[in-house]
């Protein structure tokens, strides 16, 4: 797209012609306050806010619905500007409940951000506020408090533009406009949260957060969900060593701004029932005694040439990095073990707009190393020591309760507690992609990152450096300090991953296997 | 005083038949318009200089003009007759006593700018005019000056009657579209304007009734003579729709430039019991009220009320006498704009139930003296900002009644009620 030079408050810029001006004023570095206008939802121009003083045109003009061409000066800084603007906000606020200490938008609320941003002004609203419905469930995910709303239609046309489902509306006319659903209509379709994430106000609130954390004491990581093979983009959100919700972050090569609500809902186990020590035989031993005890078997095997009596299972639940290591060790350690995907998650359902069937986040990651995802021939033979890498196979399908029995061993290396930590002689426990830096690799195979939010639970190690303390014991080392270096390898000895670059991937990816650069790979 | 151009038939026998129409020379326009080329029949219109009826005057044949002459998609007329501006009803009377002359000029606006399809969107309230336009149609299609192949070469036209639901926005061009396409009526963001993109996304004529109504009587006389009724800069006729406190309120089609005096003293015989005019609002409620001094003053044309601070609107003159309370009269205006706001521009939705809260409480007489300069600033935040100007509508006519009859609205607040009608809870009651 070509380039044209403009200038937003005297400041000149060069930005892409075509750009409206509240996307030209961002990258200046200039806000210019909106509600209605949403990247993914277009420009409807309905809620006035953004108005903006253009060059050579008397009347102000909305920022939203006005485009870049070259030589465009325009300005957010007047005191016309400003005046309008709070004009604006302060028709916004005649009828808004003075509900911010109960309110769960409060503190990520475009109305109160845009009243200390401009507004500030002495109240002067005296006349009686009107009320609307509050505390309407309008979906089995979703809450509306319509005195909240300030009609800026995004949720409409989210459900209209990207659903294509049509459930919200506003009806009725001036200030008796109001949102809401249809009779027997409930917002219930697979994407119903994304509309609490572009309302921006607390009209639309998501029953799952509802008044369980103030949004201020959230951190926030980027992440990416593991509910399907898409692997959407997400703000991992916590405090206190707790995932709290998962945000879609912007990426336009995967999710856009969006992702699904059975994704969004995949953190608990984040939280929840966690395997944060080592378990043996049913009772809690420290990390080293365990990782001892399962080295000692290990070095047993491979002392006496029988390190073909060690299996790993791994899984396309787990992160390139544990992948690869597990791949390592069998290669290295063990001589070519048996290796191979055992806990392939059940499909799920596939749509049109982002969720795929495959519900594993690193199948391709899997297929890119090697590694089969059939775990007969992992499992066959039985042996001395199974080493089963993430997730649940006992749990997902019990029938391989019989194989695991071959093993005199079964070692779990997991996050949670389950079916398969249950049942195995040593539980040793790994850290979930919260609790350390890594990637998948996405259908598409787009290699992306996700970053570490939180400090590892309890004992929990990186699952890289527990094998690697495993592999001590029969003399052996890795030597990765990080993912860093265990991609400095990984580069080196797979051609798959031979293009790409750790170091590059950012924060939207990288297209594996062709060495494209992020961009090119875009559906 | 009066000069009878689109009115010519009020009044004969069945006016609104084909035969009584027919009879007076109707539909013979069409015969030479058809014998024109289309391009010539704009150029004509734009030499006319007619400007449309509907209230913002825009030039018809210039508007003709923005319509692309090559398009791929059907085109489209609107005939805007929608009429909800409080005070105005002279559509209403075009439709009720000549409606084959809107057909006629339909047929002759839609040759000219080469249109497919022409819908007439009539507002749902009305019943008689409904039922003669409606009926006028059928009769024109049974006669065969509507359908296919109307000129012996190819030229086809549809036209259909929607009835509306009642809602003034959809007086409003784009809210028109929008409901005729079905949906909630309410304005689009413009650009793109109807001429490019109107409905069912396809190119758009919208025009008033009036405007329309105009063509078969300019085809017929020309531009030249069109131009010998009204000034340099507004020529032709335009109808008044009067009401108010006049003797002989009613439809009356005067050359435009007429002295406004004339008109409300003369034509519709003066004020009741020979009282005082206080106020007139000459061109429908959407425009800033004159004093009744100042409007003795105003000649009734584009630039003439432009000069004094209003605008000639659709032609909706409402006179008030000096027993009227302007604070009453402002707050069954406010009344109507908050209703009719379709709500979704900010400004409009909550500043027209804003200043009407206002308006009431100060009716009232429980309004305080710092909210006359409030409703000031918070009119000066509504207009310019919104998708229509439906807010503007609002803003204007507040603004200028505070500021042209400030003592009335303190006399409210001094008094603790209307010096004029007593106590009242009237509005307050009915505030929502
Ligand atoms: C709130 C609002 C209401 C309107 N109502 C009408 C109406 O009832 N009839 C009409 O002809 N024009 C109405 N208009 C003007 C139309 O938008 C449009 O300008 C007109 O129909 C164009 O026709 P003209 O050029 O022949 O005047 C209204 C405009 C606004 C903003
Ligand atoms: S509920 Fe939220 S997103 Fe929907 S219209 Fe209201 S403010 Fe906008
Ligand atoms: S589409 Fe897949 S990756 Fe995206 S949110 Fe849903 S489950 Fe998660
Ligand atoms: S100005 Fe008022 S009536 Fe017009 S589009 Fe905006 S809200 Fe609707
Ligand atoms: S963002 Fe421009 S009008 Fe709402």
């Amino acid at each position: 797209m070509a380039k044209v030079k403009i200038q937003v408050n005297g400041r000149e810029v060069e930005v892409d012609e075509g750009l409206n001006l509240i996307e030209a004023a961002r990258i200046a570095g200039v806000e210019v306050p909106h509600f209605c206008y949403h990247p993914g939802l277009g420009v409807d121009g309905n809620c006035r806010q953004c108005l903006v003083e253009i060059d050579g045109i008397p009347k102000l003009q909305i920022a939203c619905n006005s485009f870049v061409k070259d030589g465009l000066a325009f300005r957010t800084d007047t005191e016309r500007v400003t005046r309008m603007q709070a004009g604006v906000l302060e028709f916004l606020f005649l009828n808004h409940p003075l509900d911010c200490p109960i309110c769960d938008q409060s503190g990520e609320c475009l109305l109160q951000d845009y009243y200390i941003s401009n507004g500030k002004y002495e109240s002067r609203l005296d006349t009686d506020k009107r009320h609307k419905r509050k505390a309407v469930p309008v979906g089995p995910r979703v809450m509306l408090d319509a005195e909240r709303c300030v009609l800026c239609s995004r949720c409409v046309r989210f459900c209209d533009k990207v659903t294509g489902t049509g459930e919200m509306r506003i009806v009725n006319r001036g200030n008796r406009a109001e949102i809401t659903t249809y009779p027997d209509r409930p917002l219930e379709n697979d994407y119903s949260l994304c509309t609490v994430d572009v309302c921006p106000v607390g009209a639309l609130t998501s029953k799952d957060f509802r008044f369980r954390k103030r949004v201020w004491h959230l951190q926030s990581a980027k992440s990416l969900c593991t509910g399907c093979s898409r692997g959407c983009n997400v703000y991992m959100e916590h405090e206190g060593g707790k995932v709290y919700r998962y945000r879609p972050r912007e990426n336009m090569h995967v999710n856009d701004f969006w992702m699904c609500d059975p994704g969004r809902l995949t953190y608990t186990p984040l939280n929840d029932e966690r395997l944060d020590v080592a378990i043996v035989t049913g009772e809690e031993r420290t990390l080293p005694e365990s990782i001892e005890q399962v080295g000692t078997w290990i070095n047993i095997a491979v002392a006496s040439g029988q390190s073909d009596s060690v299996a790993v299972l791994v899984s396309p639940q787990s992160s390139t990095e544990t992948l690869y290591a597990a791949k390592r060790f069998a290669k290295d350690i063990l001589g070519g073990a048996r290796i191979g995907g055992g806990n392939v998650r059940p499909a799920g359902v596939q749509d049109e707009i982002l969720r795929r069937a495959d519900a594993n986040p690193n199948s391709k990651g899997l297929e890119m190393l090697g590694l089969s995802a059939d775990p007969a021939a992992v499992l066959s033979a039985g042996g001395t020591v199974l080493l089963v890498i993430d997730d649940d196979p006992l749990g997902m399908n019990p029938d391989l309760a019989g194989a695991f029995g071959k093993f005199e061993h079964v070692v779990y290396l997991g996050s949670n507690e389950n079916a398969t930590s249950a049942k195995a002689e040593i539980a040793l426990p790994i850290t979930p992609h919260s609790e350390c830096d890594g990637t998948f690799v996405n259908f598409e195979g787009r290699v992306q990152r996700f970053w570490k939010a939180l400090t590892p639970r309890g004992d929990s190690l990186w699952s890289p450096t527990i094998m690697g303390r495993i592999a001590e014991f029969t003399g052996q080392e890795f030597g990765w300090k990080s993912v860093r270096d265990l991609w400095a390898d990984l580069q080196k000895t797979e051609d798959a991953f031979a293009a790409i670059d750790y170091a590059s991937l950012g924060e939207v990816g990288a297209a594996a296997g062709s060495g494209q650069p992020a961009s090119a790979s875009a559906e | 005083m009066e000069i009878k151009r689109l009115t010519k038939n009020f009044g004969n026998p069945e006016s609104w038949t084909l035969a009584a129409y027919e009879k007076t020379g109707g539909y013979q326009m069409v015969k030479k318009a058809f014998a024109m080329d289309p391009e010539a029949i704009i150029e004509l219109v734009k030499q006319s200089g007619l400007r449309g009826r509907g209230g913002a005057g825009f030039p018809t044949g210039m508007k003709w003009g923005f319509v692309p002459k090559q398009s791929d998609k059907p085109k489209y007329l609107c005939v805007n007759a929608d009429e909800s501006e409080p005070g105005t009803f002279k559509d209403r009377y075009l439709l009720e006593h000549d409606p084959h002359a809107l057909v006629e000029g339909i047929i002759i606006s839609c040759w000219a700018v080469g249109i497919r399809y022409a819908y007439i969107y009539i507002r749902g309230e009305f019943g008689l005019p409904y039922y003669r336009i409606e009926a006028a149609v059928k009769e024109a299609y049974e006669k065969g000056y509507l359908g296919s192949n109307l000129n012996g070469k190819g030229f086809d036209l549809d036209v259909t009657v929607h009835r509306g639901a009642g809602a003034y926005i959809c007086g409003e061009e784009t809210g028109l579209i929008e409901s005729l396409e079905g949906k909630k009526g309410q304005p689009r963001l413009k650009p793109p304007f109807p001429a490019v993109v109107g409905v069912f996304g396809c190119p758009t004529v919208v025009n008033n009734v009036e405007t329309i109504q105009s063509i078969p009587w300019i085809i017929e006389h020309g531009a030249e003579e069109y131009r010998k009724a009204g000034t340099e800069k507004s020529p032709g006729t335009k109808l008044f729709s009067v009401s108010g406190h006049v003797k002989r309120p009613g439809v009356y089609e005067i050359p435009l430039g007429l002295p406004c005096k004339t008109l409300v003293h003369d034509l519709c015989g003066g004020i009741i019991d020979g009282k005082r005019q206080k106020a007139n609002i000459v061109g429908g409620s959407s425009v800033p009220i004159l004093t009744g001094e100042e409007a003795d003053n105003v000649d009734l044309d584009y630039e003439s009320l432009a000069a004094a601070g209003t605008m000639l609107g659709s032609g909706g003159m409402i006179v008030m006498d000096e027993d009227t309370c302007m604070v009453w009269a402002l707050a069954v205006l406010l009344k109507f704009y908050a209703h009719e706001s379709c709500g979704q521009c900010t400004p409009c939705r909550e500043g027209t139930g804003w200043i009407r809260n206002l308006v009431y409480r100060l009716e009232a007489g429980d309004g305080k003296r710092e909210d006359l300069d409030k409703l000031l600033s918070i009119t000066g935040n509504m207009m310019g900002t919104t998708i229509c100007v439906l807010a503007d509508a609002a803003a204007m006519p507040t603004e200028s009644f505070i500021k042209k009859f400030r003592a009335e609205f303190e006399a409210h607040v001094g008094a603790g009620r209307c010096p004029i009608r007593g106590k009242s809870a009237h509005f307050l009651a009915h505030a929502h």
